[in-house]
């Protein structure tokens, strides 16, 4: 059985939904905005995994979901919890069933897109740029200093510059600029990073399993995701094939992250180098299938169908065996 | 030089950076949260397909590059709170989440120097909860109570102990594959050592509990009480901070599977 959790209405989940529905491959749904009508439980004993979750009137085994989709919002500002006090029933009950799924879904003998361990990499940009090149991928020249001469002979030595956030809170690209000198004290109290700006094409690269979806995006802004804001104009996004090797380069990276799905920033240099600056553990991939057409919500669908359709099978291949 | 890394209320640690000393470590820096919030000169480069260089600079003026750090026991569990208590409101969880990033990064890039590696899940080595350890446990051999979570319990029900209120419990440490402080089993020492080198926790306290059938698992921490150790578990520590490769169990060492 595959498992969906989310708000049916949030598009990357509502799309995943309608592929495995074309798919015509059955999955659970749940909707966290009925968390009322919902309880869940699970129990570790003797290294095995076993729980229930209820959904209304029907009832579930844990051990049965073979491939989770989580799009879980945080449920501590479900609509349906406005008035509600910090310590009311209702937001407990929400509390506790969402504490419930998810640490259930960190442990689950079960294919998790994406589990919250794996998506850890992503608070700390120089931490996951560390493992980025390990896997044999360049990261752009980065400083992260509390010196503000340092930022100067940084820029001196690459010209343009960008400074953005470490972990993953306000991660909004800017250019270090003129005006920007005026406030380079504030950093002593908290060093800051920058980036040598590196030419060339975005591509985000969609890893879904083995499957890979390659988009350009061409854009003047500094950040591509606020194109309209920063250059006036929204990006132009368009399908690429990526060659084999950077292809499986970028898989083998989700795979070292583990993630099962992801979105991998790259920019490809006129000299044909290839720099990656992050992973996103939890892609919102709809932006870019709306604008190219490309079939990433499928990618998704039938990861979740093979893992479910895998597991099915080796439990038929064990359960004859114990048979035998 | 070695450095601790730790909050200044951090009683085990500062007992280690002495009995460190008294192993015969020598250079051994105490470096309190207090401290880190005043160290100035931060320059943390990479990318480029180049090697990681750091250097900073002490509040005794000393500077500090990547080449003098032979090894940090590191107790950090949060960025200093003296950096970020200056900040407007609105921007503490901010400046928090920076520091815990940038901290993480530097520590990483340090490689096997460090004990306990930083992760992304906890700086001073990973915070599991309770249903985590419970299978981990499992899989090093000891025996673990059944843990059962369901959506009436609070959501801070995972970290707290597995033994049952009332229960004698004892706690191990584990350090460089091998275990300190109370005498237990062979059986379950040997289990606890296996426990760290599973949760890729080479420092990690393990609490096990009695009952008629023998020994249970019942918590595990990346940042145990040193102290329990004594000054066995300091050289072992000494030696493990002098050379990284000493960290993993003997039989992992020799590449033997269990």
């Amino acid at each position: 059985m595959i498992l969906l959790c989310g708000i049916p209405s949030e598009t990357p989940l509502r799309m995943v939904r309608e592929r495995l529905d074309d798919l015509g491959v059955d999955y659970v749904l749940f909707n966290q905005r009925h968390f009322a009508d919902s309880e869940a439980w699970f129990e570790t004993a003797n290294g095995e995994v076993r729980g229930e979750l209820r959904i209304g009137p029907a009832v579930y085994a844990l051990q049965d979901f073979n491939a989770v989709y989580t799009r879980l919002m945080d449920d501590r500002c479900l609509p349906e919890l406005d008035g509600e006090g910090p310590e009311s029933p209702l937001r407990r009950h929400c509390r506790g069933l969402h504490e419930t799924l998810l640490r259930w879904m960190e442990i689950a003998p079960a294919m998790v897109i994406n589990r919250c361990a794996a998506m850890a990499s992503n608070s700390s940009k120089p931490y996951q740029a560390q493992l980025i090149e390990q896997s044999g991928l360049l990261t752009p020249p980065t400083l992260i200093t509390s010196d503000p001469a340092e930022v100067r002979a940084f820029q001196a030595r690459h010209g343009r510059v960008i400074y953005k956030s470490i972990s993953a809170v306000r991660s909004i690209v800017h250019t270090l600029s003129e005006e920007d000198n005026d406030r380079l004290n504030r950093i002593q109290w908290c060093p800051t990073q920058f980036q040598g700006f590196v030419e060339g094409t975005n591509v985000r690269v969609h890893i879904a399993g083995n499957r890979v979806y390659a988009t350009a995006i061409e854009t003047e802004a500094t950040d591509y995701r606020y194109a309209k804001r920063q250059a006036g104009e929204p990006a132009e996004l368009r399908e690429v094939e990526l060659a084999e090797p950077l292809a499986e380069k970028c898989i083998a990276l989700a795979r070292r992250l583990g993630l099962v799905f992801a979105g991998i920033d790259l920019k490809i240099t006129p000299d044909d180098r290839v720099y990656c600056f992050e992973v996103n553990p939890c892609p919102a991939f709809s932006y870019y299938e709306a604008n190219t057409g490309q079939p990433i919500s499928e990618g998704v669908a039938l990861c979740l169908a093979d893992a479910d359709a895998h597991r099915a099978t080796s439990d038929a291949v064990m359960n004859c065996a114990a048979l035998a | 030089m070695y450095l601790v890394l730790c909050h200044s209320n951090d009683h085990a640690a500062i007992w280690a950076w002495q009995a460190l000393g008294a192993a015969g470590l020598p250079r051994v820096e105490l470096v309190t949260t207090e401290g880190l919030a005043s160290i100035r000169g931060w320059k943390h480069s990479l990318g480029d397909g180049g090697a990681v260089d750091t250097s900073f600079r002490l509040p005794d003026g000393r500077v500090a590059t990547e080449a003098d750090i032979e090894g940090v026991l590191n107790r950090l569990s949060a960025p200093p709170h003296e950096i970020t208590a200056h900040a407007a409101p609105n921007d503490r969880d901010y400046a928090q989440q920076e520091l815990a990033a940038f901290y993480l990064s530097w520590l990483h890039s340090l490689g096997g120097r460090v004990i306990n590696p930083p992760t992304a899940q906890g700086l001073g080595g990973r915070w599991r909860h309770a249903s985590e350890w419970a299978l981990l446990a499992h899989r090093a051999g000891l025996r673990t109570p059944v843990y059962r979570q369901s959506h009436r319990d609070r959501d801070d029900l995972g970290y707290a102990s597995l033994a049952p209120a009332g229960a004698d419990v004892l706690r191990i440490l584990v350090a460089g594959g091998e275990a300190f402080g109370p005498a237990l089993p062979l059986a379950v020492r040997e289990s606890c050592v296996e426990l760290g080198a599973l949760a890729e926790t080479p420092l990690l306290g393990v609490d096990v509990y009695r009952e008629p059938a023998g020994w249970r698992f019942a918590n595990a921490t990346p940042l145990p009480d040193l102290t329990i150790g004594g000054s066995a578990f300091a050289r072992r520590l000494a030696l493990c901070l002098r050379r990284p490769e000493t960290l993993q169990p003997a039989h992992a060492r020799k590449g033997e599977l269990r």
